[in-house]
């Protein structure tokens, strides 16, 4: 029993830090997408007749970003995002368990 | 007295002005309208706020692992961390390769056309009196 309470207490450490990743998730994809749109603005306002070096580059940046690609920032965003849905549905289902008073029951 | 007037007028005509760029191979002079230095320092900004973002991010995942009875899942943090992070550099690499290419357009352009002068100054005077002569 005691060994029960112990991971209840952990599993529900673990879904408060849950809670508190998806603000952070929420504050990264902002930032991202304001660099997307800062980056689409350079973009539009960087004439230069001689610039190509500059698109180049700027496509460079892009890719990295990863918008609907599966390399980049974005990609890996969403699959710790995926990882920490799968880790909250492990840690749910573990404090469902061990409310029945059988956390290792699989 | 005359750069008084010009910066006033550089202000007044266009207010977020940094940069201007006036094309002599045009027979009328075109001027091209650069925010774009402004646009720079915002994504400075932005990669400092993604750079936190992640690190914060990355923290919080970091500690999230403490809390798993499950190896499979305490390995898969490893992955999801270095994916974070390895975009970050990539991001940043890039972003600092960009900055540095559009400093030294603008100052290309900017010695390109040393004959109008280089400071803003001379730039706004000299468009100012032609766009007056012109009418």
């Amino acid at each position: 029993m005691a060994s029960n309470d112990s991971f209840t207490m952990e599993a529900e450490k673990a879904a408060s830090q849950l809670q508190s990743i998806n603000g952070t998730f929420r504050e990264l994809v902002n930032s991202v997408n304001n660099m997307v749109q800062d980056l689409t603005d350079l973009q539009t306002n960087f004439y230069s007749p001689a610039g190509k070096d500059s698109t180049l580059i700027y496509e460079e940046c892009a890719k990295n970003i990863g918008v609907g690609q599966d390399k980049g920032l974005y990609p890996a965003i969403k699959g710790a995002h995926q990882w920490c849905s799968a880790v909250d549905q492990y840690v749910q289902d573990k404090i469902h368990k061990a409310s029945n008073g059988n956390p290792y029951d699989d | 007295m005359a750069n008084s007037y010009s910066n006033k007028w550089l202000s007044a005509t266009c207010p977020n002005a940094n940069t201007f760029y006036v094309n002599k191979n045009y027979s009328k002079y075109f001027i091209f309208y650069f925010p774009a230095k402004k646009n720079v320092v915002e994504l400075n900004d932005d990669m400092k706020k993604i750079k936190s973002n992640v690190a914060k991010l990355v923290a919080d995942i970091e500690a999230l692992k403490g809390s798993i009875d499950s190896e499979n899942y305490r390995k898969q943090t490893e992955s999801i961390i270095s994916a974070l992070n390895n975009s970050v550099s990539a991001i940043e690499a890039n972003m600092n390769s960009l900055f540095n290419s559009c400093v030294k357009r603008l100052e290309a352009n900017a010695e390109s056309d040393a004959w109008f002068g280089d400071t803003a100054a001379n730039y706004a005077r000299y468009i100012s009196e032609s766009i007056l002569n012109r009418k």
